[in-house]
């Protein structure tokens, strides 16, 4: 999993119920303070969708979007291990980092 | 499936017009674009439809399949093809080579090299490049369509000295206009003005490294440094070309302006005399006819003599690969061995290809049941057409890339072999078009077989295993095998008769003893002193005797026309050639007296006395030649003996008629005879040149390796040929072994059966093994008489061959039969010795 799917996913999960195109690209936006471009974005849906670690359907047609329906987004649980474990990794390799890498200053820099 | 990305696009585009409707416009624009890619407007990978490309996998997997199954045939297939290929790609590289020889001079479409025939009264014509002085005036002033004219002189060596260093180079002179003919480029100087000054001289950028250090080209006093030649002539630099290459059949590393020398030379100013050598330029090619009939009488006209002396022209970039006159007519040349390598290279991929085609169609009745169930699963015949055809050019890419890489790696050893610095680049010339023309060619025929009969067959007698091939593919085969053998058999006979021919060159009684003679140039210390050096010398206890000449007797250039013999008609003309001894001629060449005597040195007179060879006495007519009158060369005297016939020119060439005279003062050229220690003798003879010629480096040359450098063509065409024989030889095996090890493995049953009905092992060995050693008789019958042809032809050009004996049939024929047999049989025994329960079982 890249990153940038990672923090889809993430925001995916964060926004819940609410998880559509739109919605998933303005949090990330947000969020993290990065331009994302509608094509990037559904990319970057539809891959992790075929990987599994995302299922979506479709809901309600709404005015606003001229009468579109919205794709919407869940973390299905197969994801939800994929995220967990993740994080697992980096939280054992931030463990794992001995305490002096830390207090190292670089003299010549 | 794209209506949540529309509805994504306009929510956007809404909440991006609430703020600037403008530019929410273009956003909206650049959003769409920026949809176009892979993954969102078409899935990238195949295999979710049933396309082309995706069958072109299937096929794929397919031949890799088979490939794998079947190793022992692929191997053979690419191992066949790429021996083949590479060697062809070699030649072709040597060919090319020779092709463009000369050929990089900007006018070489109106470039004309200027001969001379001389016309014997035998009616034997000899052609020289040699040409009088005087027409270069006729030339420039009487043909408006000429339009420039060149001399050069021979090509000669002389010591050049330039600060410390002093060395012999070789170099020419020329006439002014020689760099506005020839394209030799020039980098330092002006290529008009160079060669005006008398004092000039041009040096290669080889001597320039030489005796100006590396950086010359950045010395600015390179231009007008002096250069002092042979120890007496100043001259100073005005200009540096590039080192003429292995595209130049000229080697030369200076050159000097001709302008004084002719000045100098009144026998060169002669329009009987030739010296140099002409080329010109016409201002239209067109013109080459109407040119080369009046230049023809021009020194018949301006000469007195009875002799009949027409001027020829052959085109210049002929004059490489067309350089041997039969009869005053350009015959051929170096050309003959080029089209001999041509042929060799296009039988050699021939006979690889038909391995692959052999082997291709034997096995194709192993794809029946595939093709079937295809059809069945409802395949057309042009896809099972493109499968077969697409496996055929699998394997021969395959074999191609790695012919590449063979080639790069066997080059050096192939340079080694010609001498000449090939390069082997797929974008240069028409490399990379040959290949792949070869590629596709060769994988269509090989899978013709295939393409045009698998797809045509009964799809339920195809399924069921129950085709039979008709005897036609048999037919086939056996006669592809027959030619394959036929061209092998062909090339050991050729190459035989070549390698018999090159023996009988280096090892010919020339009739004078060429071993352990060393030749050394003499300059005027030594000449002006030759009788102290040759004492000297003789006091060597190495050196048995030693003679002085005016050339190397294996290869005189000096001839006159002037010869008057007692009993000469009026008209009559003889060219004899000249060669004038010192002391101990006899002795040190060892040439046999058939009458008379020999000079002698102790009584004196012996300058006005001269000695013919055999072939002089016989044009000449004369019975009883001693002491008959005899004048030449401005000499008055008499014959005292007649030397045996010995070779002075090519072996291509008969032996002409020669005149020896006596005169040591005008010789110039040592031959000392060595017995024992070379070595001691080379050092003893360089220490007393040392003394007496201090201003000038010791060198020497060995008789007989001058000699053997002479045949260097035939030395080489010998070795190629061999090595390619060779070749040939084991691509027809090895496709002979393909087809016996399929069609014992098609027979297995059938041996198993002979076998437990009690055949014994000889017995089968022989029923597998006749059909093949009968093929191979066939083409033996065929092969011996084309080749017999063709060698005899070949042998034509020498005046002096050896025969084609049988034994050379005799050996061929053997050899073929018996590496055929052994290559059959390896199969052939292992079908015949297997254990039949085990063949029986598969039942």
């Amino acid at each position: 999993m890249g990153e940038f799917e990672e923090i889809v996913m993430l925001t995916v999960a964060v926004l819940y119920d609410e998880a559509y195109g739109i919605s998933i690209k303005n949090e990330i936006e947000e969020r993290v303070g990065r331009k994302v471009s509608v094509g990037a974005m559904r990319t970057a849906l539809s891959r992790l969708e075929k990987k599994g670690f995302l299922s979506s359907n479709l809901g309600e047609a709404t005015a606003v979007r001229g009468g579109k329906r919205k794709r919407y987004y869940k973390v299905t649980p197969y994801g939800q291990k994929a995220l967990a474990k993740t994080m697992e990794v980096r939280k054992q390799l931030w463990e794992a980092i001995p305490k002096v890498a830390w207090d190292i200053k670089l003299q010549y820099a | 499936m794209i209506e949540d990305l529309e509805g994504d696009l306009n929510e956007l585009f809404n909440e991006r017009s609430k703020t600037n409707p403008k530019s929410a416009r273009r956003a909206y624009m650049m959003d769409v674009l920026k949809l176009f890619r892979p993954g969102i407007i078409r899935n990238l990978s195949f295999n979710n439809q049933l396309s082309h490309p995706g069958m072109i996998k299937n096929y794929w997997i397919t031949s890799l399949r088979h490939a794998v199954k079947h190793k022992s045939y692929t191997l053979i297939n690419i191992l066949g093809l790429v021996v083949g290929l590479s060697s062809s790609l070699m030649i072709n590289l040597w060919v090319n080579d020779e092709l463009a020889m000369d050929r990089f001079h900007s006018k070489g479409d109106r470039l004309y090299a200027v001969y001379r025939n001389m016309v014997q009264s035998s009616g034997e014509i000899n052609t020289t490049k040699a040409v009088p002085q005087p027409l270069h005036a006729v030339l420039e002033e009487e043909y408006p369509e000429v339009e420039r004219v060149v001399m050069m002189s021979w090509s000669f060596e002389s010591l050049i000295e330039s600060g410390e260093k002093k060395e012999f180079e070789t170099g020419r002179m020329v006439t002014k206009d020689f760099f506005e003919l020839f394209s030799y480029p020039i980098v330092k100087g002006n290529r008009r003005t160079a060669l005006l000054n008398p004092t000039n001289i041009l040096i290669s950028e080889r001597l320039a490294t030489k005796y100006f250090g590396p950086s010359w080209a950045t010395l600015d006093s390179l231009i007008g440094s002096r250069i002092t030649l042979d120890n007496e002539e100043a001259f100073q630099v005005a200009g540096v070309f590039e080192t003429p290459g292995t595209n130049s059949s000229w080697k030369f590393d200076f050159l000097l302006p001709a302008q004084q020398y002719i000045k100098d030379n009144e026998w060169i100013r002669s329009w009987y005399n030739g010296g140099f050598r002409m080329y010109l330029t016409l201002n239209d090619p067109g013109q080459f006819e109407a040119v080369s009939q009046r230049i023809r009488s021009e020194v018949n006209d301006h000469t007195e003599s009875e002799a009949d002396e027409p001027i020829i022209m052959q085109k210049f970039s002929n004059r490489y690969l067309f350089g041997t006159f039969e009869n005053g007519v350009p015959v051929s040349g170096r050309m003959e061995y080029v089209r001999i390598l041509r042929f060799v290279s296009i039988f050699l991929v021939l006979i690889c290809s038909i391995n692959f085609l052999n082997i291709t169609t034997a096995r194709s009745g192993g794809r029946v049941k595939e093709t079937g169930l295809r059809k069945v699963l409802g395949s057309y015949k042009s896809s099972l057409r493109f499968q077969f055809l697409m496996e055929a050019f699998m394997t021969t890419s395959v074999s191609v890339l790695l012919a590449i890489l063979v080639v790069k790696l066997i080059l050096p050893a192939f340079i080694n072999i010609t001498g000449r610095e090939l390069s082997f680049n797929l974008l240069k010339a028409n490399t990379s078009i040959i290949l792949m023309a070869s590629l596709f060619i060769i994988s269509l025929l090989s899978a013709i077989y295939p393409i045009f009969v698998l797809p045509k067959l009964n799809i339920s007698e195809s399924i069921k295993g129950q085709v039979k091939f008709s005897w036609k593919t048999h037919g086939l085969r056996k006669g592809l095998v027959v030619f394959q053998f036929g061209i092998s058999i062909f090339l050991i006979i050729s190459s035989m008769v070549i390698s018999n021919q090159v023996d009988y060159i280096m090892n010919k009684n020339l009739g004078l003893e060429r071993e352990n003679i060393i030749m050394i140039d003499l300059m005027d210390g030594v000449r002006n002193k030759l009788g102290v050096y040759r004492g000297e010398v003789s006091r060597i206890p190495q050196v048995s005797s030693m003679t002085t000449t005016t050339g190397n007797p294996l290869s005189i250039r000096r001839s006159t026309g002037g010869a008057e013999w007692e009993g000469k008609e009026p008209n009559e003309v003889l060219e004899t050639y000249v060669l004038i001894v010192g002391d101990d001629f006899k002795k040190t060449l060892d040439i046999e007296i058939l009458e008379g005597r020999t000079f002698d040195s102790k009584m004196g007179q012996d300058t006005s006395k001269f000695l013919i060879n055999e072939t002089a006495k016989r044009l000449m007519g004369l019975e009883n030649p001693i002491n008959s009158k005899f004048s030449a060369y401005g000499i008055d005297g008499h014959i005292i003996g007649v030397v045996r016939d010995f070779h002075m020119a090519s072996l291509y060439d008969p032996i002409e008629p020669l005149l020896i005279i006596y005169d040591p003062n005008r010789t110039s050229l040592a031959h000392i005879r060595i017995k024992g220690d070379i070595q001691k003798a080379l050092n003893d003879i360089e220490n007393i040149h040392d003394k007496m010629e201090p201003d000038f480096p010791f060198e020497y040359l060995f008789m007989d390796q001058e000699y053997a450098a002479e045949y260097k063509n035939e030395l080489m065409i010998s070795t190629l040929a061999k090595a390619f024989t060779v070749i040939s030889i084991f691509l027809s095996c090895l496709g002979l072994f393909g087809l016996s090890a399929f069609s014992a493995s098609q027979r297995t049953r059938e041996i198993g059966i002979r076998k437990v009905l009690g055949a014994n092992i000889p017995g089968i060995m022989f029923r597998l093994t006749k059909g093949y050693l009968s093929l191979i008789l066939v083409s033996l019958i065929i092969a011996i008489p084309l080749s017999y042809y063709f060698s005899k032809d070949w042998l034509q050009n020498f005046s002096f061959r050896t025969s084609i004996g049988v034994e050379i049939f005799i050996f061929s024929g053997l050899a073929a039969i018996l590496i055929g047999a052994l290559t059959v049989s390896i199969k052939s025994y292992q079908a015949a010795n297997a254990n039949p329960v085990d063949k029986l079982r598969t039942e």
